[in-house]
């Protein structure tokens, strides 16, 4: 890219870039939007916030707060699972090992059933959010990158 | 020159017609349908309002978008009209007639008797 003169808009299309990505806007579209409001900003010498208003507000027009917060929740989730059923699977093979390492009263068989089952849930959380995030990037179809 | 400044809700009625309508007499970008705007009497229309109603147009098919280059900076977003945006604009353009006259006649009080 050729260079950006005005200075003092980077920090807005950095943040406003950085919002849409953390709301699941494919990369592609992100560039697309910012690149578009400096494009505004360098012909109109306007201010980024007089002209487009607070970063989040512009981020809301593209994609809404609630993606962001389900996302979050929705990876936390599936990390949570990943670890325990990590945690649950270990703990089953060292109690087949050793009977004397115990958790929660649990036979070995059922630590490492309940683990892998965790380990399985996890996977599809996953592949679920893989795909739906394909899928939103592309129902984006924000039109050709040109150059 | 006076800037007008219209109530948000009737501009935001009135909006995208205004913008097919003034891409439909050519490719353009946003900073120039801006001015356009304001110079055709609808006020300051903010790069805010204006983009994403761009963004969605482009979603709907209405137009396409294709980025030039200039000599420095980010380049120009050039919109223009496709085949199902103009024929969306002709479809707004009689229902806007329709409805404007409509209201016009009630506002004024020179509705003809029912």
């Amino acid at each position: 890219m050729t260079e950006r003169p005005h200075t003092d808009h980077t920090r807005y299309t950095q943040e406003l870039a950085e919002t849409l990505d953390l709301r699941d806007v494919p990369a592609d579209a992100v560039a697309q939007i910012v690149r578009e409001v400096e494009s505004h900003l360098v012909e109109s010498g306007e201010d980024p916030v007089e002209a487009f208003g607070p970063v989040a507000r512009y981020a809301d027009q593209f994609a809404p707060r609630s993606r962001e917060r389900g996302l979050l929740t929705l990876a936390v989730s599936a990390g949570l699972l990943g670890f325990g059923g990590a945690f649950l699977v270990i703990s089953g093979v060292f109690g087949l090992l050793d009977e004397t390492a115990e958790l929660w009263g649990l036979p070995p068989w059922a630590r490492l059933v309940g683990g892998a089952a965790l380990i399985a849930t996890f996977a599809t959380m996953v592949v679920v959010l893989a795909v739906g995030s394909r899928r939103r990037a592309a129902a984006w179809r924000l039109g050709q990158t040109g150059s | 020159m006076d800037t007008p400044s219209w109530p948000a809700e009737w501009l935001r009625s009135a909006l995208s017609g205004a913008v097919l309508s003034i891409v439909s007499e050519g490719e353009t970008y946003g900073y120039v349908i801006a001015q356009r705007l304001a110079d055709g009497g609808m006020g300051v229309v903010k790069g805010g309002t204006l983009y994403p109603l761009l963004a969605r147009l482009e979603q709907d098919g209405d137009v396409t978008a294709t980025w030039r280059e200039g000599t420095s900076g980010p380049g120009r977003k050039y919109y223009a009209l496709t085949e199902a945006g103009a024929a969306r604009l002709e479809a707004h353009r009689r229902d806007w007639a329709a409805f404007t006259e409509a209201s016009t006649a009630i506002i004024m009080g020179t509705r003809g008797t029912s």
